[in-house]
Order: structure tokens, then sequence, then C-alpha cells
């Protein structure tokens, strides 16, 4: 395809690009005003970073459907950061939590130029559902309160979900209007799937939502002439004048610890956010590209310094906007800048209207999108694949839940290390070639198949090995993975086989999978942990 | 310079439960190649040993033309590698010994020292047998360095000795070369044409060097040539435990640098962890 006819097919595909961008502007704004208040930060923060995020990704990004923007997972991170760092003072919280996003676009940038887009295979799969269960819940305990209209519910994640019941007795009583928004909201939302009219579905759920409560608040005003029934603090402010009130980020804790921290947990979720999410979207483009993960990265960190620097939250790359983008036609990166231009517009031309939605309206978005990562469903998937799943899924979430993100993660990486040490009862086979070289992948010149042999063991530990011979294999080819001289193979690279099957089938290749019938495995399903069977065994099976 | 089949095989021996199959190996294999035999026994000699090892070599049914049997006292690895200077000899051969349990072979500690310091070729045997093991398939490297010409003729000349079927010539080539990381489509397209390109290229260059070895040798044999890329001296190994070889020729190490301590070199990686049996062809302008 030449330069001349690239050009071409991007201004034909222009149109259906603006219109996707535009679908996409009407979940983001909700969700960017949403996100960036449940992270008590200035609720412009979000619509700064969703708007950056869309045109410096749409220029230097190297995927090409993805939507970036303020991410859920780092709610929970920024909230703690902007509430302790401030000490109490929370404007003074946000102003240093700005210069950490800051930092963190940085080493984001730095992670794009190192080619560490790889990293994020070091987590367990299981592990990272743990933790993005985590997050759910911790917005969810957050915004059902605020849902009902009550906002001065403090305290840490576990307390808060232990008071859900008292505030359900009790909302009626304080601001019984706002409340009930909430409630019909999130009723709405749940249901929304169910409603069959395809005319109606052509608005996202978020923009119905946001569009029925302040036209609840029209009809009062112009029909009834009355007040609006809803208190000022249940309300959105955006200052008046947007340009001199930009906030300037204070970078006087650079050499406090509790700042570093955040730098890292912050820029360790902007990675694991962005990495998945990328990866999930890949699978949705129906022409069928690989995205430059590291490029991508490049440009999220330049995307969250610029950020920073106005006093938006950092950027990612983010699923639920990203999907729908590509529901909606999305064909390259001109629908994100898309998406940034009309939030400019929606802020400039309908500032009134947006002071006008109710925070319980968009506390019910985030609950709804808090319940969709904390969904049981999850955990009733995760232990169809294996009993220790599920234990290494819960212990990673209980521990989120009661520390913080990092020791979380640690924690769910330790256990499944110490999982998979009790399946294979073997230090040996592990501790002693972790390090060694154990992926061949050559191109056989009769055939011209691509085969890949795996040896000792196979997994979370060494994916990306296997991972960086598989990326070199055209989708459109015959590769067969062999695992006969794999001891162990776990999870993680199971699900990730998958994954590449999954897109050698979309471009009508080939991926075999070979060698594992001498493995096995603890349950029916096919992603489960592998390991051999001791070869006396498997004399055993022969004879019989 | 061409490769001087081997006329004199020392094996080095001890009264070990595997002895039996280590002597029958070693006359069978000292019969094959038309070569003289030397065994060395490094410790304490006694008449009861002499008669038993003499009535074990009696027994072997396939004689070398010339066997001789010595009795040396002193430090293994050095008397070893002595009496390989000492007799000129070859070829030294050595066992392997088994993981208990475990389908993997390892080098003891006097093996691998001695495969360092051998000033000849060295042969490292996984699983002698009483029963002849027929030895069908020859992996052997075809590394771009001023060894391999000697190495890939050996190949042939044992091939031919042992009635082998298939020579792979086996070309690692390091990802460096590629020199384009695959990042999405575009990048991917690249690389491949690149190794396409490199893959060729090296073609030539193994086949040049099978043009060089005497027709009566290759016409006997039939071999293929096979690129990898990946780590050398890593990929090779595990190349030849895929394809079930039954015998892999290498390189003998370059002399050993005081860095080479940190970053092991070609030959590391197999010795940790022995594919199949090893040959290892000591260059003469190295030694």
């Amino acid at each position: 395809m030449g330069k001349k006819s690239a050009s071409l097919t991007f201004f034909k595909e222009l149109p259906q690009n603006i219109f996707a961008g535009f679908v996409v502007s009407l979940v983001a704004l909700p969700l960017a005003l949403g996100l960036a208040i449940a992270s008590e930060a200035p609720p412009l923060a979000g619509i700064i970073a969703a708007v950056i995020g869309g045109v410096v990704v749409a220029v230097f990004g190297g995927s090409h459907i993805t939507i970036s923007g303020p991410g859920n997972g780092l709610v929970i991170v920024l909230l703690a950061a902007i509430t302790s760092l401030g000490g109490g003072d929370l404007y003074q919280g946000y102003l240093f939590t700005l210069a950490a996003i800051i930092l963190s676009g940085g080493l984001l940038f730095l992670f794009g130029a190192l080619r560490l887009g790889a990293m994020s295979e070091f987590f367990p799969a299981s592990a990272l559902q743990g933790m993005l269960a985590a997050i759910g819940v911790g917005i969810l305990a957050k915004q059902f309160h605020v849902m009902l209209g009550l906002t001065s519910v403090s305290g840490d994640t576990i307390e808060q979900l232990m008071r859900i019941p008292d505030s359900l007795l009790l909302f009626l009583g304080f601001h019984p209007f706002a409340g009930i928004i909430g409630v019909i909201s999130i009723l709405f939302l749940f249901f929304y799937s169910k409603i069959r009219n395809p005319y109606f579905h052509l608005i996202p759920a978020p923009m119905w939502v946001v569009v029925g409560s302040i036209g609840v608040g029209y009809y009062y005003q112009l029909v009834l002439k009355e007040v609006v029934p809803i208190a000022p603090e249940l309300l959105i402010k955006i200052p008046e004048k947007i340009i001199s009130a930009l906030p300037r980020p204070n970078f006087e804790k650079l050499l406090d610890l509790d700042f570093l921290g955040v730098v890292v947990s912050i820029t360790l979720i902007a990675v694991i956010e962005s990495l998945l999410s990328i990866k999930a979207v890949d699978k949705l483009d129906l022409k069928k590209r690989r995205s430059n993960v590291n490029k991508d990265l490049r440009a999220l960190g330049l995307a969250s310094i610029v950020s920073g620097f106005l006093g938006g939250l950092n950027v990612v790359t983010v699923i639920a906007r990203s999907s729908v983008n590509a529901n909606n036609g999305g064909t390259n990166r001109s629908a994100n800048f898309f998406h940034a231009l009309f939030l400019i517009l929606f802020v400039v031309l309908l500032g009134d209207q947006i002071q006008r939605i109710p925070l319980t309206a968009l506390a019910a978005i985030l609950v709804f999108t808090g319940y969709k990562l904390a969904s049981p469903e999850n955990l009733v998937r995760i232990y169809k694949i294996g009993p220790e799943q599920a234990l290494i899924f819960i212990i990673t979430l209980v521990t989120t839940l009661f520390t913080s993100l990092v020791t979380g993660i640690a924690a769910g990486v330790l256990s499944t290390f110490i999982t998979h040490l009790f399946l294979r009862k073997s230090l040996y086979l592990f501790s002693l070639n972790v390090f060694k070289p154990n992926v061949l992948m050559y191109r056989e010149e009769r055939t011209g198949n691509y085969y890949v042999s795996v040896k000792n063991f196979c997994s979370f530990l060494n994916f990306y090995r296997l991972k960086m011979k598989l990326d070199q294999i055209p989708e459109s080819e015959h590769a067969i993975v062999d695992f006969s001289l794999c001891d162990f193979v776990d999870h993680t690279v199971m699900e990730g086989l998958h994954d590449y099957q999954r897109s050698f089938d979309r471009k009508n290749g080939l991926f075999e999978t070979i060698g594992l019938d001498i493995h096995a495995a603890q349950t029916q399903h096919p992603f489960a942990v592998r390991k051999s069977l001791p070869i006396n065994m498997l004399m055993g099976l022969k004879n019989s | 310079m061409a490769f001087n089949s081997f006329k004199k095989l020392l094996f080095g021996f001890a009264f070990s439960p595997s002895l039996r199959a280590n002597v029958f190996e070693v006359t069978r294999l000292a019969s094959f190649f038309n070569a003289e035999l030397i065994f060395v026994h490094v410790g304490e000699k006694t008449t009861e040993k002499e008669t038993q090892f003499e009535a074990l070599i009696e027994e072997c049914p396939l004689k070398p033309r010339d066997v001789s049997v010595f009795w040396k006292k002193g430090e293994p690895i050095k008397t070893l590698a002595n009496c390989c200077e000492e007799f000129g000899v070859d070829l030294l051969l050595l066992g392997a010994l088994k993981r208990e349990n475990v389908v993997k072979y390892y080098l003891g500690s006097i093996a691998r020292k001695l495969t360092r310091e051998a000033p000849c070729s060295v042969l490292l045997m996984l699983k002698p047998s009483i029963e002849r093991i027929p030895c069908k398939h020859i992996v052997v490297n075809g590394f771009d360095s001023p060894q391999t010409q000697e190495t890939v003729e050996a190949a042939f000349s044992v091939g031919c000795c042992l009635s082998s079927v298939k020579i792979t010539l086996v070309e690692e080539i390091s990802e460096s070369r590629v020199a384009v990381s695959v990042d999405d489509d575009r990048s991917l397209r690249k690389a491949t044409l690149r190794k396409e390109k490199i893959d060729r290229e090296e073609k030539i260059r193994v086949t040049d060097i099978i043009k060089k070895i005497p027709l009566a040798k290759t016409k006997r044999l039939k071999w293929e040539t096979q690129s990898i890329f990946g780590s050398r001296g890593y990929s090779i190994g595990h190349y030849a435990r895929v394809v079930r070889a039954d015998l892999l020729i290498m390189n003998a190490q370059e002399k050993p640098r005081f860095y080479h301590r940190f970053f092991p070199q070609d030959l590391e990686h197999i010795l940790a962890e022995l594919p199949t049996d090893v040959l290892i062809i000591q260059s003469k302008k190295n030694g």
C-alpha cells in the first residue's frame, strides 16, 4: 500500500472516525468528570486528561483504535495520594499529586523508550484480575455513598463497605431527591442492556444518565418554576475562567518517600492498565493490526506530563471507551483526536449544563464501573480454571483492600509462585532454570512452518521469552508450539497462548499447541495449569 | 585445514556400575574408527582389578586394532590431560552422568574440567550401551568461525565411520544481526524480510564449506541446513534434543579468557545440560 492510497483511506474513513469520536466523547464526558471527582480532584482535571490524551496520543501513539484519558484503575491511587500528600488539605494534595503525575509520565515515557512494554507479562493473570477487582471494590465502596447523596462518609475501603447498609437506611433523611436520582440512575445502568430498542442504544448509557438528570433539573426550573431540590454541594462546579485558574504543580516533596511511593504506584498502575487495554483492544480491531506498544507508552507518558502541567490527571489507555470506539466504526487514531475535540466543545459550549449534573448521577455511573470490575462472575470464572487461581485472586484482592495496590500485586505474585511450588513440589525446577534461555524457535526449511519448543518450565516468570519469539512469527503463517520438553505450564501462559491462537485465527494462520498431552491438569478448563506426569505414570497409561 | 580422522582414542575408566557398558561402547567406537584405543585408570592398581578388566575386554565383540591399558597415579584431571598429550591422543572419551529420576544428563566435575582442559577433541557419551544404538542423525554447528570448516569435515568423516544417515548443519544467528525489533506489523514485515536475507547468506556460506570437503565423503550422507535465530550456544543444544539427534558436533572453545568466567561461552549451555552425545572438535590451529 503506497503513501497516496494510505492518505486516501484516511480521508475516506474520516467521517466514520468523527462519528466514533463523537459517541466516545458522550461516554468520556461523564466518566472524566466522575473519575476526577472520585479522586477528589477538580472535575475539570479529568476532562483535561482526556483532551490532552486524545490529542497527544493521536499524534504520537502507536496503536490504532484505542482511546486515552483518565483511567478507572488510577482513581484509588490518586485518591490516596491527594488525601495523604496534602495532610488534610485537598487542594495542596492535588498540587503535589500533579507533580507526581508529571514524574510518572516521565517514567512511562522511559518505559516505552527502553522497550519495557513486555513488563506486564511478569504479572500473573489471576493476580491482575484480583487487583482490578480490588480497584472495583474501592471505587464502589466510596461512590455508593455519594450515589445516595451522602458525601461525608469517610474511612478506608473496608469501613466504607461496612457502612453501605447504614447509608441505604438513612439516605432519605439527608438529600432524598439527589439520592433518588442516584438510585434510579444505577437501576437504569443495570437494565440498559435489557432494553431492546436499537434507537435507544444510539446514545450510550452514561450519557442517558447525564442527560436525564440535567433534564430533571430543567423540568423543575422551567416547568414547575421552582428551585432544583439538589443541594449546591451535590452539583459540579467549574471555575469561571478556565485558563487563569490553571493550578501549578508543587514539586516541593520531590525527595519525600511517600511522594516517590505515589509516583511508583501511579506508574505501575498506568503501565498495567494501558498494556492490558491495548492488548484487549487489538482484538477488536477490524483491520487486524498489531499495536506498537512501546510507542504508545511513550505517547501516554508525554501526554501525562503535559496533562500534569495543565492540572489534569494522568493519561492511560482505557478499555471501555476504546471498545465504544471500535463498536462505532473508529478505524484510526483520528477518532481519539475527535473525541478530545468534542470534549472541548462540550466544556466551552455546555459549561452551564455540565454544572447542572448532580454528583449522585455521576457516582451511579462510577458504582456501575466499579461493580463491573469487581463482579462476582469474575471469581466464578477464575474458580473454574482452578481452585488455586481463585485463591490467588482472593489473596490479591484482600491484600490490596487492606494495604495498598503495590503490596497487593506483590502478594499476588508471591502467592502465585508459592502455589506453583506446591503444585510442582520442586523448588529445583524453578530456581535452577529461571534465568536460563528455554525457548527455541526456528523455521523448518522443508515445510516453512515455524516450530517453537519450550523447555523446563514456562510460567509468568519467563513467559516473556516465549512471547518474544512468538511475536516474531507473522500471524498468517503456521506456528507449532511444542511443550513436550516442558515440565510445567501455568495459567498465565495458557491464557497468553489462547490470545495468540485468536490473533492467528484472525489472519488465517494456524497456531498449534502440542506436547501437552503428557501433562496433567487439575480441571477441564483450557487455561488450567499443566504439569508433566511422572514417567512411570505414563508407562502405566501405555499398558492399560 | 583438512581434518584427519581419529587415530588414537583414550578412555579414562573407573570401576563404576556403568564400566561394562562403557568398555563395550568405546571398543566398538575404536573399531569403527579403525583406531588405536588406550585405557587409562587413575588410582590404585590391584591384581584383582587388573584381571577383572582384562576379562571385560576379552568379552567385547568388536576388537579395535590395538588396545593398551595404563595404570596411573595422581590427580585425575591433570593425569588424564597429560596422558592425552604424552600419547598424542586425537580423541578423549568421557562418560556423562544421568540425573536421578529425570531424563537429564550432566557432566561430573572431573569430566567438565577435562572438557575444558583437554588438548584434543572430546566425546561425551550419554548412554553407553552393551548393544549398539546406531548413530543415525548428526547435528553439527555451522558457526561463522575459522574452526567450523574442520568441524564440519570431522562430522562427515565421523558420519561415514558410524554409517549415519543424515547430517544437519545448524547456523545459529544472533538476533542482534537482524537489528529490527518487532513492534507492529510494519517492523515485523521488515524483520521477516531481513531474516530471509540473512538466512540465504548463511546458506551460501555453509554450502561453500561443504563444497571444500572431498566428494567421496559428502556423497555418502544426506545433509541439510537449518538456520536458527536465537541465543548462540543455546539454540543448537535445544535443537539437537528436539530433532532427537544422536550426536552433536561442536567447535571447541577458543582459549578461555578472564571475562569468559562471567559470560559463559557457546559450549557452557550445552555442558550444563547435555542434549545428546556431544563431540567437541579441537582444531589443530587452536591447539
